[in-house]
């Protein structure tokens, strides 16, 4: 939906972090991270910047961070500004479809993240929803 | 006064574990263990499910293997269909098995283990990581990822997407290929082969650096356990079952992988959630294998593809008069072996006519009640057991992983290590990465195994013999 919607935008779909990710979020100037999460029960908005720590970095996946360490690391260019979006996650065991609240969840985000995308609202707004510290 | 020193969580591999070093009143060490401290018991809740299903429930046990699953899980599917899937579906199936080869050793050997190699096993541990590297060479670290990258591409033109693809099915597979996916995908052979020629180079200059450190880790013999092709070639798809023992003997061969729990039980200790397979012939302990790269580069007559043979031959040759490569620090060497055949025979295979067939698929009904599939995971062979009623529901299931069949030999290098470097009052934050690296030759997958993952900083304890703390050191 926000592919199709959101015009010079790019949606991935991965299971988790990997490195390789780091070459195409290199040129984006804003990232947004959309995860569903079993650490929070409301929707979290939080800012991210690039870890400057080993934390995120070191298993075969990366945090958001590890990402945008990557991204400046490698290829020196890392998106201005990055949200990780978190949806509660309520229901994990193995289904066709993700639960209805998770589900009504994920459209409010997509609505969110369009109109952080078309200049209609900015991550401070969205920051602001849930203030919450900042992720690595 | 005895103690106990515990680094817990281990670092740089996927999942959770941690290592005990038990120490006598002299310092000496007396044991050592690598525990796994994590369990989801995917074999249980499978039960119930349709077999169809298990290439979807089994891909999602872990993030760095679920291509492995999925094609184990599609060949005990064809089991139980009783069908031989086209050749078309067979060659596919083959390739997106070497793409996951690609992906995962390149991951292990440039992200993982390259800082230790290029940075040194005592350097500064807050930049022995990906990010140091990038610091000492950049273009290496790029090369690395790109590699990477380029198994992953494999896997989502295949698949049509990157994660959780079903495109592999019990019969076959579900979409065909084409020549512009063909004439993308071989647009990317050249780097990627000059990459793991680049890697294999960096490594054996290392070789000389490490001299006094690599036979210390895990320098022991075992038999090693892995599939052939019929005619003896590296095998990563099909074949049977070899097994050789750590003087390079063949003891047991083509054996055919329905018989594969007549060779290899499955043992429990009460410290870890990571079972302990063995050789059965020669009972628990003493059957102890390896599997992965050190093994199937070990077992296998010849390598058909050029470059990688070539490197075979001067991989063997290491061996000396035991004709089996038994230092576990090798695994890298024979990771990186592996992933220049892989992309060798990526090319041959897409260079092959076959593999634009459109006849993909043969279906039929449930036409056994039991089905086994087995294919070489880049961690090893990779056994998937499922037992179904006459409708497909899944009554048993046994999923006998690569990096639990390497306990046991996991446990023997931490070992081997601890008591080659640990100085009763002494322990240094080098010595420790020294343990952790023992652990990293085998690029341990513990999701897999018990099936879990998160980032683990290193934390180390030494505890007296009544369990009181004693020192303490936090990374």
């Amino acid at each position: 939906m926000l592919a199709r919607d959101s015009p010079g935008a790019n949606v991935l779909a991965v299971q988790e972090l990997h490195p390789e990710l780091a070459e195409q979020l290199a040129s984006c100037e804003l990232a947004v991270f959309l995860d569903a999460s079993v650490r929070t029960s409301t929707l979290c908005v939080t800012r991210v910047t690039p870890a400057r720590s080993l934390h995120g970095a070191e298993g075969h996946a990366l945090s958001p961070g590890g990402v945008l360490a990557l991204c400046s690391g490698l290829y020196g260019h890392a998106p201005e500004e990055a949200l990780l979006v978190e949806i509660p996650a309520s229901e994990c065991g193995f289904g066709e479809t993700m639960s209805t609240g998770t589900l009504r969840m994920i459209d409010y985000c997509v609505q969110l993240i369009s109109e952080l995308i078309l200049g209609e609202t900015t991550p401070g707004i969205l920051l602001n929803l849930t203030p919450s510290p900042a992720a690595d | 006064m005895s103690k106990t020193i515990t680094i817990s969580p281990v670092t740089r591999i996927e999942g959770h574990a941690k290592i005990t070093i038990q120490m006598d009143e002299q310092g000496n060490v007396t044991d050592a263990r690598f525990h796994v401290n994590e369990f989801r018991g995917f074999e249980k809740f499978c039960e119930g499910r349709l077999m169809w299903e298990m290439g979807g429930i089994t891909s999602r046990i872990c993030g760095i293997c679920p291509t492995s699953h999925l094609i184990t899980s599609a060949k005990a599917g064809d089991d139980i269909l009783a069908v031989t899937i086209p050749e078309t579906a067979e060659k596919l199936r083959r390739l997106i098995t070497l793409a996951q080869w690609i992906q995962s050793h390149a991951l292990s050997f440039f992200h993982l283990s390259s800082p230790d190699f290029l940075l040194g096993f005592d350097s500064d541990p807050a930049t022995r990581n990906i990010f140091g590297l990038i610091t000492k060479d950049k273009e290496f670290a790029r090369r690395g990822i790109r590699l990477r990258k380029f198994g992953q591409e494999i896997i989502e033109v295949l698949g049509s997407r990157r994660i959780h693809t079903p495109w592999a099915v019990a019969g076959g597979v579900r979409e065909p290929f084409d020549a512009a996916k063909r004439d993308h995908l071989l647009a990317l052979i050249p780097e990627a082969k000059e990459t793991a020629l680049l890697a294999l180079k960096t490594l054996k200059s290392i070789h000389q650096e490490f001299a006094a450190d690599i036979p210390n880790f895990g320098s022991f013999r075992s038999m090693f356990v892995g599939l052939v092709a019929p005619d003896g070639a590296l095998e990563y798809y099909d074949g049977t079952i070899r097994v050789m023992d750590g003087s390079g003997n063949i003891i047991a061969d083509k054996i055919d992988i329905h018989q594969y729990d007549e060779y290899i039980g499955e043992a429990s200790e009460s410290w870890s959630y990571l079972k302990f397979p063995y050789y059965k012939p020669l009972g628990y302990q003493k059957g102890m294998f390896r599997v992965g790269p050190l093994a199937r580069v070990n077992i296998c007559d010849y390598i058909d593809t050029p470059l990688a043979e070539a490197e075979r031959k001067v991989f063997k040759a290491m061996a000396g008069d035991a004709e089996a490569v038994n230092n576990s620090f090798y695994y890298h060497y024979a990771r990186l072996i592996e992933i220049l055949f892989a992309v060798e025979k990526a090319e041959m295979l897409l260079h092959d006519p076959v593999m634009l067939g459109t006849n993909i698929r043969a279906r039929a009904m449930i036409n056994r009640r039991l089905g086994i599939g087995a294919s070489e995971a880049p961690r090893g062979i990779l056994f998937h057991r499922y037992e179904v009623d006459e409708n497909g529901v899944l009554e048993k299931v046994n999923l006998i992983i690569a990096t639990a069949q390497n306990n046991l030999a996991m446990n023997r290098t931490v070992r081997q290590l601890a008591i080659q470097y640990m100085d009763g009052n002494k322990i240094t934050e080098g010595i420790l990465n020294r343990i952790e690296a023992g652990i990293r030759c085998f690029d341990p997958c513990l999701s897999c195994s018990t099936h879990a993952s998160g980032q683990m900083p290193l934390h180390v304890q030494l505890l007296d013999v009544e369990g009181t703390i004693v020192s303490e050191l936090r990374r």
